[in-house]
């Protein structure tokens, strides 16, 4: 296992995190009733398909949206503080100081019209009040620390004369110039090619264990998150349907939803002839939630219960929760490996 | 080791790599004409302004009665009007004046424009607010809201910078907004929020700077507006007031000698005809230097 220094402590707390957003359309739940803890130190990986909410719970815990379209309900505990009723300027230092992100696409991620130093050392700046020139060593620091050769030239290069990977590395120096104690990476790789996919997770990985910094990783990539998190939330339409250890979640995942992830990875000595496994159907729109359990209408278990009351989040094993009335049932009876297949 | 000589030699790429890029926006400079003419027109009005009136051997405003209505000859090569004043040298004091104003308006309301396009993109109550109030000036016609706001503050040259500079404003907003409304979703700017960057911060830092290629492309235009408007101004007598040589005072005193004295209208009017393009084959040479998507759709 690849986790750090396990105190069980949760650095980061969220509680029944709720997001809406006004629409012309009526009012919009993109995450809805989300609540998970982030332990000290670990790498916990939020997966799930696109428009599931994983990264409108990312963008909610550090609070980016235009408060006048974005309602916030529930709680997020940091330190002592519930990030959701701290005034503007308060949560201006929890931003990049206590908490960084990284984004999906490092070309849109950086100002094409400033040097990647002079980019770094604002994101120092902004928080500490030190001169240029300490924030200059700090920048070199950091591009050493994230792999980037020849710092001292590269720091005074505009974004478009890097490579992806290197923006990729250039933002997670940015996450890192506060030394902040959550790095949120939302798709940190989906932009980058695999290869560079390999260097970047591995070091994100490295610099959790240096720098005992907790990371919620973002990502619909299962193999990654097989590799790297040491907990998983599983979301489905703006809930969480599964939470598990990693290893208990890819060898007895308990929600349909996760199996039928499971199932969709190719695997090398899989048989060719055969296609793919499918989850049939969309996501419904968040406009025409279905009543009852929000995958029914996907779901090969699914009966009238299912589709006519929500189950709640419960706990089936220890550290291990699902959203299913059948969860018992169909983990027991291996019954879902063959209704999948 | 390896990765160092690799790294020199990638270094030597890269300057060679700059090199052949310098070379190639020094060509597009080159080879784009209506930059190249309208730079070299501005240039020299610019240059007249500046040095024009050290070298001249007449007086603007010494009139001489015993030579009104000369033709241009070698002594007055503009000629003189019906005070017997030196045409060429009203003319070259007048692209002090006029260029000067032009320079102001177009600093000016740059400012102005720049700041209530960035913060209109960005506050939306703000929005509702001065963009109405910017269709409100942009309604009227901008002789008619000159003249006007010249008749409130008092035939000045200040003031006419002043009332030029309110009606070119919402000109220049409007770019700056459209522009800063676009940027202001970019995932750069997220990102900087992403690090607990203040409003002002994301909006002086990050998103000016990326208005500013469009920003300046549309200041050369209201530089060529500001000088008609103010030769309009001050042909009308709402202007710069008398005997100060204005191009546009200068037409103005032109135009009741005009079957008599060709040239008291001539040289004062192909000056501004000059000064107008100019500006606006700079403008238009710029645009296509900085804006990439509307040069290569022309292609």
């Amino acid at each position: 296992m690849n986790g750090a220094t396990m105190d069980n402590e949760p650095i980061l707390k969220v509680d029944k995190l709720k997001t809406s957003f006004k629409t012309e359309r009526g009012k919009v739940t993109a995450v809805d009733g989300v609540s998970f803890d982030l332990l000290k130190g670990e790498i916990l990986g939020i997966v799930g398909e696109s428009g599931c909410g994983k990264s409108a719970t990312a963008q909610s815990i550090l609070r980016l949206y235009d408060e006048k379209q974005a309602i916030h309900e529930g709680e997020i505990w940091f330190e002592g503080k519930e990030l959701l009723s701290l005034r503007p300027p308060e949560m201006d230092k929890v931003r990049g100081n206590d908490i960084s992100m990284i984004f999906q696409d490092p070309l849109s991620s950086l100002n094409p019209v400033f040097t990647i130093g002079n980019q770094i050392a604002e994101a120092i700046l902004i928080h500490k009040s030190i001169s240029k020139r300490e924030a200059y060593a700090r920048v070199l620091e950091l591009l050493r620390l994230t792999g980037i050769p020849a710092p001292e030239k590269r720091i005074n290069e505009y974004p478009h004369e890097l490579s992806g990977g290197m923006r990729q590395r250039v933002m997670i120096a940015m996450a890192l110039a506060c030394e902040s104690k959550i790095m949120i990476a939302d798709e940190p790789t989906t932009a980058l090619d695999v290869t560079i996919q390999a260097q970047i997770m591995s070091m994100i990985v490295e610099l959790n264990q240096k720098l005992d910094m907790g990371v919620i990783l973002i990502t619909h990539d299962l193999g990654v998150v097989a590799e790297v998190c040491t907990r998983v939330v599983v979301m489905y339409l703006g809930q969480v349907v599964e939470e598990a250890d990693v290893e208990n979640l890819f060898t007895r995942p308990l929600h349909p939803y996760t199996q039928g992830l499971m199932k969709s990875i190719p695997q090398l000595d899989c048989d060719r002839s055969k296609p793919l496994l499918v989850i049939e159907g969309t996501v419904p729109s968040l406009h025409q939630i279905p009543e009852g359990c929000r995958f029914a209408t996907r779901c090969p278990f699914a009966d009238d219960l299912c589709r006519s009351k929500m189950p709640p989040l419960e706990q089936y094993a220890p550290g291990q929760r699902a959203r299913c009335w059948h969860a018992e049932t169909i983990s027991k009876k291996g019954e879902a490996i063959r209704a999948w297949t | 080791m390896t990765i160092s000589s690799e790294s020199i030699d990638l270094h030597a790429v890269k300057s060679a790599l700059k090199k052949e890029q310098n070379k190639i926006l020094w060509r597009q400079i080159m080879t784009n004409g209506s930059l190249f003419v309208g730079f070299v027109i501005i240039a020299f009005l610019i240059l007249v302004a500046l040095f024009g009136p050290l070298l001249m051997k007449h007086d603007p405003n010494t009139m001489d009665v015993l030579k009104r209505f000369a033709a241009p000859s070698a002594d007055h090569w503009f000629g003189t009007d019906n005070l017997g004043r030196d045409v060429l040298a009203r003319v070259i004091y007048g692209t002090r004046i006029s260029m000067g104003i032009g320079v102001a308006v177009a600093i000016i309301a740059s400012m102005s424009g720049l700041i209530v396009g960035i913060y209109s993109s960005y506050y939306k109550w703000l929005d509702h607010l001065l963009m109405r109030l910017s269709d409100g000036i942009m309604a009227f016609p901008g002789l008619l809201l000159a003249l006007a706001l010249m008749a409130a503050l008092g035939g000045q040259a200040s003031n006419v910078v002043i009332a030029v500079s309110i009606v070119a404003t919402p000109y220049i907003a409007r770019v700056v907004r459209s522009e800063a409304l676009a940027l202001k979703e970019q995932t750069f700017v997220e990102a900087t929020r992403a690090l607990g960057a203040s409003d002002s911060r994301i909006i002086w830092q990050h998103i000016a700077p990326n208005t500013l290629s469009s920003l300046i492309v549309q200041a050369t235009f209201i530089f060529a507006e500001a000088i008609i408007v103010e030769a309009a101004l001050s042909f009308l007598g709402a202007g710069i007031p008398p005997p100060a040589p204005s191009w546009g005072n200068i037409l103005s005193d032109g135009k009741t000698y005009i079957y008599k004295a060709w040239w008291m209208t001539f040289f004062p009017g192909m000056t501004i005809t000059l000064a107008i393009i100019g500006l606006n084959l700079f403008g238009d040479g710029l645009r296509d230097l900085l804006d990439p998507h509307v040069s290569k759709a022309k292609k």
